[in-house]
């Protein structure tokens, strides 16, 4: 479990604690999933900071969701270089979440 | 009257009664280092004397940031390994972690990531004593640390310019306060008489290529940097990637491939990086020899 700032809540993510209300009334159950709708709710609300299940160091280092992030982490970063330098990171981290997959089902 | 309120600001930041506190022994043995004929015995003894600094150290120094193969298990032994710039940079750190994790969700873990892919950097483009470039990682965003504490309100004001405008940080920070966290990190180091080559580090780790002195730090800085925020290991207040120096990359004499054997050595280490903590819990020595 860790407690993580709203800004960084992403889809698919599930709440370690309910979230309450401050008199600490519960408006939504631990274990819920979080959705995009559902994070914009909690913004709303003036939710700033959630538990969620999981750890930072396991979403870091998959690779897979490196590929799903980049988007995102480069949305106002588009000029020639930068878009080289996406392309890259693309690369890279598909590699590496090929590498892992075939690595997962020689295991299993 | 920009240059009033940047004036006023900087007092207010560096005003000494709410800074965060260095253990006194930084005093003392800076004073000492200043003595040409002090040896390394001596310097040592006055660390040794604070013995949670002493665990704080050994545990920082044994860390995977530092990349020593073998076990550092003595104040002596890290001082000849390390120097002590690297070692008054560590104790800088690990001074300021309870206020860091507590003023800015995820800037410790931003930090000391940073510090790990600053050193591998540093590695990779076969620079001389890495761990002085990763402790350049380590400190880089301080300033923000300082700011959250000492103007906590603009601090506020930064954080929803972020989020209301999608800005990054550094962004916010100019947008809010006319300076950012770079101009704030300049005056710490003065103010802690850091090196020059960390203080240029945490003065232009944002435009490395504009660096006077230490190109090469600030650029591994910057670099560093890149790196934790496209793994998205803690957070500096938002979440976007930087604009990446291509001139930062050459000046370290890399090439954007050089990068995947960096993100390589970062993704292996992490795990283990996220373990080094200096909250209350985390006081006991380390196992061995404090």
């Amino acid at each position: 479990m860790q407690k993580i700032p709203l800004s960084l809540a992403k889809p698919g993510m599930k709440l370690a604690k309910p979230i309450t209300k401050a008199n600490g009334m519960p408006i939504i159950a631990a274990g819920m999933e979080l959705s995009e709708s559902l994070i914009d709710k909690l913004d709303g609300m003036g939710i700033d900071k959630i538990f969620v299940v999981g750890d930072a160091v396991a979403a870091s280092q998959n690779p897979s969701e490196r590929v799903l992030r980049l988007d995102h982490l480069f949305r106002r970063l588009d000029d020639p270089y930068m878009t080289q330098v996406k392309r890259h990171l693309r690369e890279y981290f598909t590699i590496k979440a090929a590498a892992d997959a075939v690595a997962a089902t020689e295991k299993g | 009257m920009e240059e009033d309120l940047k004036t006023s600001a900087k007092g207010q930041i560096l005003s000494i009664r709410d800074l965060p506190t260095l253990p006194k022994v930084l005093d003392e043995v800076s004073k000492l280092v200043q003595n040409p004929n002090t040896s390394i015995e001596a310097i040592a003894k006055v660390i040794s004397r604070d013995q949670v600094l002493s665990a704080k150290v050994l545990k920082m120094v044994n860390s995977p940031v530092y990349g020593f193969p073998g076990r550092i298990s003595s104040v002596q032994h890290s001082l000849v390994l390390l120097g002590f710039n690297v070692i008054r940079g560590v104790i800088i750190s690990t001074s300021v972690f309870d206020i860091m994790s507590k003023s800015m969700q995820g800037l410790w873990e931003h930090s000391i990531g940073c510090a790990l892919a600053t050193g591998l950097v540093a590695r990779k483009a076969k620079l001389k004593d890495p761990e002085e470039f990763s402790v350049c990682g380590l400190l880089h965003d301080l300033g923000k640390v300082v700011a959250a504490v000492q103007l906590p309100e603009l601090h506020k004001a930064v954080g929803e310019a972020v989020r209301s405008q999608d800005l990054r940080w550094f962004e916010a920070e100019k947008a809010v306060l006319g300076f950012g966290h770079d101009r704030i990190n300049a005056w710490l180091a003065d103010h802690w008489h850091l090196p020059a080559t960390i203080k240029e580090a945490m003065g232009s780790h944002h435009r490395p290529e504009r660096a006077q002195f230490y190109p090469l730090h600030a650029s591994a800085a910057h670099v560093g940097d890149f790196i934790v925020r496209v793994f998205e290991y803690g957070s500096g207040g938002d979440d976007q990637a930087v604009p990446l120096s291509e001139q930062a990359l050459k000046i370290l004499g890399l090439k954007l491939g050089d990068l995947d054997e960096i993100m390589d050595g970062f993704a292996e280490n992490l795990g283990e990086v996220s373990s080094v903590t200096f909250g209350p819990e985390d006081d006991a020595p380390v196992p061995g020899k404090a």
